[in-house]
């Protein structure tokens, strides 16, 4: 993923990331999990927003790979990925009950 | 490749927007030190010699400049000056000058100098001579004052504007059809499996994002122009069209426009991974086949990936083709399973594309919906889930009429519709083209009539149209009289 997605704000990269992982299915994990755990020029991570974003699309997809994707992620130290990972993780129902009612 | 393209754009029409912004403060700061001050005053001279200075600038490169009015817009150079509170009252007060000798359009050419300047603007802080038209006196003082190098024009009305603008609709017509024809190959390169160039569809969106800059209601009326056996690739280029003339409205600046313009052309390119024996079958389709159709939108994101030519993938124009049939109720396909962010270019595509595939004749809709009623559906049923807000700036720009439906009015006759009024509160009274008389004799030569204009006996508008009718029943060819 090149600068100009890097450059937009966090919400449209985690719609994007959430398309592709919809459109792409399994055979999306390949390039998301180069993302969340993969490395780049001089040993370096990707950015943490993209990292969590990796992290919420291979949730979506879902399945045996992704997990263990997932799995490596969780050893992770930053709090974005670890968050993304946690969320990723969280059935759909559970993180409905986790919001606050709008009244409240 | 992408990276140069933008930034081209984006200086270009920002160096041009900014110039444009400095000569009216120039000019606004000369006009008023003239009102003040005699012509030899230090500070009606310094402000002469920075108009001077900021035209000659601009005449060095571009070889003219110039200063056009259009409602609350200014062009200068083609391309819009944004304003804001700082500039604002400059311009206004610029506007107001011009407006009292019906002035709407101001060029100049490389052999002005600054004694021209000095005599027009002198000429422009006096009051217009009474008379028939204040433009032709002051078009004849400044030939008596000698000013050779700058040329007026009138603030074009409507409907002479739109009687003038053949060359406009030739210009049109050209970027249509050449768009048409790029987004065939590209569908039928993807469909065989073949490379795409990037650089083709580019050129495509500039040209229409440059189209509807410069005369939209001549781009507007192209898409009345419906090929029932080209509809994928004529939907996709009024989809383009009917988006960038809304980003325009709502501001957009170019670059916006073009990657709006580029989702919008390819909102259904996962369509070209559906059998045509599916995407053509006249009739219902079953269970299985609308699942293959309801996957385009998924199909399309995939494929712009291997859209070439560009730095990095268009992100955006992705977005676009996999949201466009999303509804804000998430209602749409593809399904989500979760509230997510739906992107305000996908939300203008969603709009565009229901609006023109309703209004088309289709292998599955012998019997298109008229225009107005598509926009009072969208508009009034939330059911549809459509965005409210994108909705009202899409009727704003439609007109309640939108360009292209066949009325009848009150006098017997029988109109089309080919441009929305001009004026906000008058958009139920738009500019029609009369097509045959009271007795429903054919006219020779239709007609333009401005619905708004009063009658001046009564004073009261002399037509109005009384219902909406379907062109098929009159053998209408809406685009002959439209595009």
């Amino acid at each position: 993923m090149g600068k100009e997605l890097q450059k937009r704000d966090l919400t449209e990269q985690l719609a994007f990331f959430e398309a592709y992982a919809e459109a792409a299915g399994p055979k999306g994990i390949k390039l998301l999990s180069r993302l969340l755990n993969g490395r780049r020029f001089l040993w370096m991570k990707h950015p943490s927003p993209v990292r969590a974003c990796a992290a919420r699309a291979l949730g979506i997809i879902g399945g045996k790979d992704a997990d263990m994707e997932l799995n490596v992620a969780e050893m992770d130290r930053d709090p974005m990925v670890l968050s993304a990972v946690h969320k990723a993780r969280t059935p759909e129902e559970e993180k409905k009950a986790e919001m606050p009612d709008a009244g409240s | 490749m992408r990276v140069h393209d933008d930034e081209l754009i984006r200086d270009t029409s920002a160096q041009l927007s900014a110039e444009g912004r400095k000569v009216l403060s120039a000019l606004y700061a000369t006009m008023r030190s003239l009102r003040l001050y005699p012509l030899e005053n230090q500070v009606v001279q310094r402000a002469l010699s920075e108009v001077d200075a900021c035209t000659r600038t601009v005449l060095n490169r571009e070889g003219k400049m110039q200063l056009r009015l259009a409602g609350d817009f200014v062009f200068f150079n083609d391309v819009r000056v944004r304003l804001d509170l700082g500039n604002y009252a400059s311009f206004v007060f610029v506007r107001k000058a011009l407006e009292v000798h019906e002035i709407g359009d101001i060029e100049a050419n490389t052999q002005v100098d600054i004694r021209e300047w000095t005599s027009f603007l002198s000429l422009l802080v006096t009051e217009a001579e009474e008379g028939e038209s204040a433009l032709d006196a002051f078009g004849q003082r400044m030939q008596q004052a000698g000013i050779e190098n700058i040329k007026i024009g009138p603030a074009a009305a409507l409907v002479e504007a739109l009687s003038l603008s053949e060359e406009a609709k030739e210009a049109a017509r050209r970027t249509y059809a050449r768009s048409v024809s790029v987004v065939k190959d590209v569908m039928t390169s993807v469909r065989l499996g073949k490379a795409w160039s990037g650089r083709r569809v580019k050129r495509v969106v500039l040209g229409i994002v440059d189209q509807v800059l410069h005369d939209d209601a001549a781009m507007l009326g192209m898409t009345t122009l419906r090929d029932y056996d080209e509809y994928t690739f004529t939907h996709s280029v009024n989809v383009c069209i009917l988006s960038v003339a809304l980003g325009q409205k709502l501001g957009f600046s170019k670059l916006q426009l073009f990657e709006l313009g580029l989702g919008a052309l390819f909102h259904d390119v996962g369509k070209s991974r559906v059998p045509l024996s599916v995407l053509n079958k006249d009739g219902r389709l079953d269970k299985e086949e609308w699942r293959i159709v309801s996957q385009h939108p998924e199909f399309g994101l995939i494929l712009l990936f291997d859209l070439h030519g560009f730095e990095e993938p268009p992100y955006r124009a992705m977005l676009q083709a996999y949201e466009h049939h999303m509804r804000t109720d998430f209602t749409g396909y593809p399904r989500v399973i979760r509230e997510r962010w739906f992107g305000f270019f996908s939300r203008i595509v969603a709009v565009s594309d229901a609006f023109d595939a309703a209004t088309s004749k289709r292998s599955y809709q012998y019997i298109p919906f008229p225009p107005d009623e598509v926009l009072r559906e969208m508009r009034d049923n939330p059911a549809r889930g459509f965005d409210g807000t994108v909705v009202k700036a899409f009727v704003n720009m439609m007109g309640i009429y939108p360009v292209g439906t066949v009325c009848i009015l009150d006098t017997g006759e029988l109109s089309v519709v080919v441009a929305p009024s001009p004026n906000p509160e008058e958009l139920h009274r738009p500019l029609v083209r009369i097509v045959s008389d009271a007795s429903g004799r054919r006219l020779a030569e239709p007609t333009l009539v401005d619905l708004s204009e009063p009658d001046p006996a009564t004073g009261r508008p002399a037509r109005t149209i009384v219902k909406t009718t379907d062109p098929d029943k009159y053998s209408i060819t809406v685009s002959d009289f439209v595009a």
